[in-house]
Order: C-alpha cells, then structure tokens, then sequence
C-alpha cells in the first residue's frame, strides 16, 4: 500500500511538471532542497543537467517561476521553431485521405497519410479510457503529457480505494489497466517526445523533466506487478 | 544513471509527496468537471453525427456537413441544402441540389486545419521587448482572466486620458462583425477597419457607380456569352458553385472569354483568353463600348429606358478606338473589333471582373467602363447577365451608440471619395508609420488579420507596428503581425463556433456556422473574448447602461434573426438544419418593378428626368425632397438605387470631389495610365493572384493543401525567360526599389512576356512549420498605398526587374 501511496505521489509529481506552467507550488516544491537532492541523485550525469539543476537551487522562486514559465511556454505552448507539442497523437497518429479511383476521368485514386496532428486515433482511445474510469477533463485535449500522466495518478488512486475498501478484484483490474495504459499509451510516444525536448533546449529544465518521466516509466514498465 | 528501478524513486516521491499542494492533492486540475462537445439538430448514423453548419476556410462559406464521432471530426462533406456550393440562381439551386453541392479543397483539407499542433493554444504575453522581422520573440503563457485583465488595463489608459480613439481595431469581414463594431462604438473609437480594402472595394466602388449595388453577380449557367476581367472562378473559387454554374454554362452552349495577363485555370477552360497589360482593362473595355455604340449594337429600349448619362459616355468613348486601345492593352485592334463585336450580337451575356482590373491606381474608373459595357448592352438583372442581388438577411443589433467625435485616421469618405466602409489599411498603416495623421494611434486590436503579409509594402507595415505601444492579435496561428504583437489570444476555427452567415446568392438566405466541437483547447470564442473585455472596460450605451453585462452572443445573434428576413430564432434555424431559404427566389428586373398607388399618391415627376418624388417642409420652410422611384413607359418604377435610378454612365456630382491626390473625379467611365508604369530599370509589371488551393496568407500550415500547392514559382513568359537566360526551376532575383527577394522560375507560355506574377500568401518566417520558408512573398516588393478613388490597396500596382540569381 505504501508503494502505491509513493507511485500516486510520484505521478503526481510528474502531471504536475507537465499540467501547465509552473503554479507557485510546484516552483516552491523544485526549491526544496530534499526534492533538489534527489532530482541530482536521479539525473546529475545527464549532460548539462548540472545546468539546468543550479538554476533550480540559484534562482530565487520569483525568478525560477518566470524562468520556467518562458521555458515551458516556448517548448510546449507557443508554436514556434521550439515547439513540441506535448501531445501523443502528434507522434503516433496518421490522418489518411483517400480519393477513390474515377475510371471514367482515368483517374487511379489516392492514398495520402499525413502525420503530427492533434485529436488522432490515440487521441479517442485515451478518452475513451478516461471516460471508463470516470477521469474528466475540460478545456484541453485528452492525451496532453501532463493529463495522461494524472491519468496514471488518478488510476493509482482507485487503485488503493479499492485495496483499502478489500475490493481486491477491482484493484487487480485497476493495476492492469495502468499497466496497459503504460505500454500503450505512455511508452509509445514519450521517448520520441524527451528526445524531441532535449533536442530543442538541451540544457533546459524541461529536457531534464522529460527524461525524467521517462525514466520513471520506463522503472514502472520494469517493475514486477506491471 | 539510466535504467532506474522504481526502488530508485522512491526518495522523489516521498519529497514531492511532503511537499504542500504537490501530488495528487494537486491533480484537482486534472479531475475538473467538463464536458466535450454539444453538437446542435445533429443527424446520427452509425458512423457518428453529421452536423449542418458553414465552412470558413475562406469567407466563401460554403455549406458543409461535418460528420462528428467520439467528440473529432473526421469528415467535412458539402451540404446540398445550402445554396452555397450549389448554386447562385434559385431555379438552378432547386433543380441541382438533388445531384449534391460542392466544396473546395480547402474545405476538404479543414480537419487538418482544426488538429494543427501549430495552433496558438494560450495566451501569449511577450517576453521579448525587441519587435522586427529577424527577431524571434520569447513568450509567457498567462491564463485568459490575465490576458483580459492586461487588456483591459491597457485600454483603460485610453479611456482616462480621453484617447479611446487612438485605438486601431482591424478584423477580417465574415464573422462577428457586428459585436466588433459594437465594442469600437461603445469604446469610441472611430478606427474600426475590415479586411475588404485589401480586397475587392474597387470593384464595390465601379459597380454602385454604375447600378447602385456593390455586389452585381454574375449568371453564367444561363447565359450565352461570359465575359471576364482579370478573375479567376474555376481557381479563386470565391463561391464553391462558381465552377459548376461556370462550366454547366458553357457546356449548355455559352462562349467564355478571359481578359487576364495570365492563362488562369478559368482562361483555359474559356473558348478564349485575351492576355492582356496589367491596369488597361478599362482601356480594352472603353474601345469594346466604341465599336459597340459606333456599330449600334447596343440594347436600345434599355439605354432608352434604363441608362443615364449614355450620350455623355457615347461622346467619351467616340476616340476610344480599337486602335488606341491596341497601344494601351497589346491586345490587336481586329481583336477588340470581333469581341466587342461578338459580345454587342450575343445576349445574354454576363460581364465581370474582380481583383485584376481593381488593384491598380485607376481601378474604379475602369471597372466603371467594364461595368458600362454590361449597362449598354442590357445585360443587367436578366436572366443570364449580372444580377443585383435580393440580399435580405438578419437585422442589425440595435445599440444606443455614443457620439465619437474624433475622426478616423484614415481619410475615408474625405480623401478617399469613394472609399468603402471597411476603411482604408494603407492610410492608417502609412500613416502610423509616418505620424502624418491628425494624431498618432497608440494600441491596436488586430482580429485574424496578417497585416504584415498582406498590406503591401511589408517593411512599411513591420515600421508601423514598431509604433503601437501596444498590440493584440488574435489568430488561431503565430503570424508574422502575431509575431509582432505583446500579446497573442488563441482564436478559433469555424468548426468551434457560432455565428451567421448571409448567403452571397442572388436571392435571400442565410446560415448558421454551428460549433461541432467545442473550442479543442479551451478557448474563448472572439464574442465572448469581446463580451469580456466590454464587461471589464465597463462599456455603455448612449443612455448609460452597460451594454455587455449579461450579454450572451447566442442570444444576440437570435435577436438579429428573428427581427430579420428569416424570422427565426438560433434554435428555430437550427431545426431546420441551420440554412434559411427565402421562397422567394431568384427575381429579375427588379428595377421595373412598380411602386404601389398609396406610395406615389401624393408624388410628382421630374419631367427632365423622370424622377418621382414627394417634397416635406419642416418648421423652417426647408423643403426636403425624397425619390421614390422614377417614370418609365408611363409606369411608376423603383429603378435602380442610383441617384438617378437608372443606371448611371455618367453622373456630374463626381466632379465636385477631388482624389487622394486632389484631382476632380472623372464623371464618366474613365481611362487612365495607372500611376506605376514599367521602365528600363524595372522593366516587368509583377501581378499577384489566388488559387482554390490557399486563402489569403492564412491556409499555408495546412499539410493538406500544401501537398497541392506548396510554393509560388515566378510565372516567366517562355519568350522573356530566353532573352534573360532563365529556365523553370532556376533561381531568379526578383528586384523593386522596395525589396529584393530570391524566387522560383517557372517559364511558360501562359503570361503575357511583359508580365511576370505569382500566387499570394507565401514567403512565411512565422506562422508554422510547414508554412515556413515556402516560396517569396509578394508584398515586400510594393509600397503601402492605395488607389486615391476608393483606397483599395494596390496589390498589384508594382515593377520588378528580374535576373538569374
């Protein structure tokens, strides 16, 4: 149960880096020095991490707050040369146009696939397992980096209401379907999207929350019960 | 590090997990109630709903269908039972629709423009201070009650100092107009300016000369002989039925000619293309009317009944021969002979012209000679020719408006004669820049517009913006004037909201534009964007009440149907699947209809003129005289709504105005050089035109259609492209005294050899990442003026010289 309570926290944690720009208290909660000591101890050889972790502890919170606000604003919400969108369909997804043969103007037909737009097939799938779950959203489109990962904070949630309720058959079916969403959403386009990050700044913070994600998902995928 | 347990986190997420308002005590956020997509009168099949509602990829607003499954569109079909895409005649709209409309591949390719991750999400306040074309502003993401909050705040300095009119408002012409208005009356500012100048004014202002209306339009499908002026319908569809009445009127038998530099989509599918120099279509017009009145081919009975001002215009264009004409157009006399010839013999015969002939310094006076063409040949409101249309749509929201006692910035109405009310962007734009107006604007409010790719003379416009102490665009994507702006609003797409379309038929009806998803990043619509900030600003009508308080756009746009023609409310029009069609179809002639004995009872007739009228005294014995209509056969007719209720081929009032340059105005259908002519250092005239395949500067993000069209090569005659020793696919340097740019060479038979043009909307450095670094820019070649009649920017006013790079 306690592992659970820490995965729920650890998602948490990451939707939280992801859910938008930085509130107040994800700015204070980056200044901690616990939080700074374990952000070096998990990523401090990643290349220009070194960097990107001084700001952290150098900054003051007014001006990690703007700092963090420009970053994340010019990677993942203002379209630019730095854009990359936070989005699975953007990376997963087709939209094919198809043009039938016309025989009688000697015309063979087309088939045209066109990649990197929002609202893709993964797009309703992923609504779709929020909508099963009873996760709701607004205002946004449903497979962003930070809604899937609240997803997986949200499905660890039920998870441990179902555990502390002695629903054990829910529970399990719970676990798996975070197991599921894992492999079949997250891990299917978050690799593409850290390196995405990490190309376009790479010695930016959220290059380094990118990979972090990752390397946490990559741990969950990993682990046993998955 | 790599290849972490989850052993190895445990330490963060016992930290994030310590931490106040981090983790899942957090996620609130994301477990926020809401809802995705409310789709009105939906029709439901298996596949998902198909929704009535309007494209507007271009302002055409065509018809469409959306087919709606799990809250995506995934498909944008025609719809039939708007006549937008089918047909501009009732009869042929009835008899057509059964076989189902049309849509361009724009409207095709809207899915791709609704998903592109391009789309500006947030608002966007500006880090950078530096404003400039080489400049690659930073941005901070602000939430929407920021954003407004910011706005307001800026405004609001206007306000307390007494300078609300040193607000600019631009904003395109298809969608939400009236509550723009509204909020600028409100406001006081008088600098409220639409995207028309930049379009078709000139030939607003040459029509309503010539039968009262500014929007004549065309009947191909009926008639016998199409003649066009520098416009492109099968291409630049304006309307998506435009190909099918064009081409069904040519299959039943109508010969189509196509005066136009460039062998367009439309000149090849003519039975003629006459090429032609840019600027001299009034010239080829006026030597058409020579040899048509010198030959007395013209309609008798309707010059008799129905033209005023034939003798002074028959005397104007007595040395307008086809000879002179040869020197000015290059089109050979013998030519001008037979066409003009061809087109007195053939009735009915539709006549038109569009952007071609209009964006040059002597638009109006010579779309006025081409509108005359059509006046001494009958050809107007029959069946067949140009029709005025019957154009009754919703009623204008009444507010009590306050005065606004200064004057707009731009000279219209005063400098520019005959100006057209959407404003004129080249003054305003020339003389922020400059400072040459009565007082220098401070802010702008800038709506889906790209003043920088499309007011011409780029650098001038990029100037001007520096000026504004402050700028909002909203745009649904990061254009080059958003790039200039302090603060980016995300706009939306048609497909995400609501408004009313009035149908550019030739007979009454209208359409709801209904969201089919709801704004897919959360956005405010711009009416309610607008009700915000008019709540915020405090704004209030004449009488002191607050206006937008409580104001739900839903309900306004209902009021102004169910006070209008339609007499319906948003739902009512809804069930009956979003378009309202008048029973009232297609009427012809109008102008013969008679005024009713109650009218006329205590009206006397000009006996000169034939004018009806009834005389009023007031208090003062100031009589006041009001026309009703005009005698014609002994019959009480409505006539045109002209001053003289005919048709006017001259009209002596006009001499009493003077041009932007202070010249008296011609009173007649007139020819002039324009202005720019080419010389031996810039010896090419350069047009610019538009295809089916993009609008204006704002579809070149989409993947879709620029797999269709996805450069603008530099169209080169085969002839002119030898002598400079340049072949297609070769780099070329294209060179003004106002911009110098590289281009792509595409040599063809299909220009005239003194011409060299291209398609507009290209050259992006901002907008998106497929838009960006496809092909030149058209702009940055031309200066930022506008013709002196009726300011219409003079897009295609402008010389280059051309070298291989």
């Amino acid at each position: 149960m306690d592992e659970l309570v820490l995965r729920q926290q650890m998602y948490g944690f990451l939707w939280a880096l992801f859910a938008g720009v930085p509130d107040r208290s994800l700015v204070d909660a980056l200044k901690d020095e616990r939080m700074q000591a374990e952000l070096a101890r998990l990523l401090a050889e990643v290349p220009g991490a070194d960097r990107a972790l001084d700001r952290l502890r150098i900054c003051s919170a007014d001006e990690l707050a703007e700092d963090l606000a420009v970053e994340y604003t010019m990677l993942f919400s203002a379209p630019g040369a730095a854009h990359v969108p936070p989005n699975e369909s953007v990376y997963r997804d087709n939209l094919v146009v198809e043009t039938p043969p016309q025989p009688e103007i000697n015309y063979a037909g087309s088939r045209r696939v066109f990649a990197g737009l929002y609202w893709g097939d993964s797009t309703v799938a992923v609504a779709g397992e929020y909508d099963t779950e009873g996760y709701e959203v607004a205002g946004e489109i449903p497979d962003s980096l930070g809604l899937e990962l609240g997803f997986m904070a949200h499905l660890c949630g039920r998870e441990r209401f179902f555990r502390e309720t002695g629903n054990g058959l829910a529970a399990e079916a719970c676990a798996y379907r975070q197991a599921k969403f894992l492999r079949e959403h997250l891990m299917e386009w978050v690799p593409t999207f850290a390196n995405r990050v990490r190309e376009k700044r790479p010695s930016g913070f959220y290059a380094l929350a990118a990979l972090l994600v990752l390397r946490y998902l990559e741990s969950e995928v990993g682990a046993a019960v998955l | 590090m790599a290849n972490l347990s989850r052993r190895d986190f445990l330490g963060l997420a016992a930290a994030a997990g310590a931490l106040a308002g981090v983790g899942p005590g957090l996620t609130k956020k994301a477990f926020a109630k809401g809802t995705t997509g409310n789709p009105s009168s939906p029709t439901s099949t298996r596949e998902g709903q198909w929704i009535p509602s309007v494209c507007m990829m271009c302002g055409g607003s065509t018809g469409i269908k959306v087919l709606v499954s799990d809250n995506r569109v995934v498909k944008i079909e025609p719809n039939p039972e708007n006549p937008i895409g089918v047909s501009n005649i009732s009869t042929d709209f009835y008899a057509q629709k059964a076989k189902g409309g049309a849509m361009c591949p724009k409207g095709n390719a809207g899915i791709a423009q609704l998903y592109d991750p391009d789309r500006v999400k947030k608002p966007l306040l500006r880090v950078t201070k530096e404003k400039g074309k080489d400049v690659v502003p930073e941005w901070k993401e602000i939430s929407w009650d920021e954003a407004l909050d910011l706005v307001a705040k800026k405004f609001k300095t206007l306000q307390d100092a007494g300078e609300e009119h040193k607000l600019l408002w631009f904003t395109e012409d298809s969608s939400f107009i009236h509550i723009q208005q509204d909020f600028c009356n409100l406001f006081k500012t008088p600098n409220f300016s639409q995207h028309s100048n930049l379009c078709d004014v000139a030939r607003k202002a040459s029509w309503i000369r010539a039968v009262g209306h500014d929007r004549p339009l065309s009947d191909p499908v009926q008639s016998r002989y199409i003649l066009y002026f520098g416009w492109n319908p099968l291409s630049a569809v304006k309307w998506a039925h435009l190909p099918s009445v064009i081409t069904r009127g040519v299959q039943n038998g109508a010969k189509m000619v196509v005066v136009d530099p460039f062998l367009s989509m439309t000149a090849t599918k003519a039975t003629e293309w006459v090429p032609i120099r840019p600027g001299t279509d009034g010239a080829l017009a006026l030597a058409m009317a020579n040899v048509i009145i010198r030959d007395g081919l013209i309609d008798k009975d309707f010059v008799r009944d129905w033209v005023s001002g034939f003798d002074e215009f028959s005397q104007y264009v007595a040395d307008k021969t086809p000879a002179w004409a040869e020197k000015e157009t290059g089109i050979p006399a013998a030519n001008i002979e037979r066409l003009a010839k061809e087109l007195g013999t053939t009735r009915p015969a539709t006549i038109d012209f569009w952007s071609g002939p209009g964006q040059h310094s002597n638009g109006v006076f010579g779309g006025w000679a081409i509108a005359a063409l059509a006046a001494i040949t009958g050809n107007i409101d029959r069946p067949g020719t140009m029709i005025i249309p019957d154009k009754r749509g919703e009623k204008r929201y009444v507010v009590k408006n306050p005065k606004i006692s200064q004057p707009r910035i731009d000279g219209l109405g005063t400098k520019y004669p005959l100006g057209h009310a959407s404003g004129i962007y080249t003054e305003i734009i020339d003389n922020l820049r400059t400072g040459k107006s009565p007082y220098q604007p401070r802010m702008a409010f800038v709506m889906a517009q790209n003043l920088v790719l499309s007011v011409p003379g780029t650098q001038n416009v990029i100037d001007a913006l520096k000026k504004l102490e402050f700028m909002v665009v909203v745009d649904n994507f990061m254009s080059e004037t958003a790039l200039m702006a302090d603060l980016v609003l995300p706009g939306t797409l048609y497909l995400e909201r609501t408004d009313l379309v009035g149908n550019w038929v030739t007979w009454s009806t209208m359409a709801l534009r209904q969201p089919v998803v709801k704004p897919i990043f959360g956005q405010l619509t711009e009416p309610q964007l607008i009700i915000e900030l008019g709540k915020r600003l405090g704004l209030k009508d004449a009488d002191g009440k607050p206006f937008f308080d409580g104001l739900k756009y839903e309900e306004y746009l209902s009021w102004e149907l169910k006070n209008g023609a339609p007499n319906l409310t948003i739902d009512e029009i809804k069930a009956k699947g979003g378009v309202w069609i008048d029973t009232v179809g297609t009427a012809y002639e109008k102008f013969k209809k008679e005024l009713k004995a109650e009218q006329v009872k205590d009206a006397k007739v000009d006996e000169k003129t034939g004018l009806i009228y009834t005389e009023a005294t007031d208090k003062d014995g100031k009589v006041t005289k009001t026309v009703l209509g005009v005698q014609v056969g002994g019959k009480p007719c409505v006539g045109f709504n002209t001053a003289s209720k005919r048709v006017e081929l001259a009209n002596a009032d006009l001499a009493k105005k003077t041009d932007a340059n202070g010249k008296p105005l011609p009173t007649t259908p007139f020819y002039t050089k324009r202005d720019w002519q080419p010389d031996d250092k810039f010896p090419f005239y350069l047009v610019n035109w538009k295809e089916v395949t993009h609008t204006h500067s704002r579809t070149f993000n989409n993947p879709l259609l620029m797999e269709v069209q996805g450069w603008n090569p530099l169209y080169i005659n085969t002839e002119t492209a030898r002598k400079l020793g340049i072949q297609t696919g070769d780099k070329v340097i294209v060179e003004s005294p106002y911009g110098k740019a590289e281009a792509k060479a595409q040599v063809t038979g299909g220009m005239h050899p003194e011409v060299v043009g291209w398609q507009h909307g290209f050259g992006h450095w901002g907008f998106g990442e497929v838009a960006k670094g496809k092909g030149t820019a058209d702009g940055q070649f031309n200066v930022t003026k506008s013709d002196p009649v009726s300011g219409m920017a003079l897009h295609k006013e402008v010389c280059v010289k051309v070298s291989k790079a």
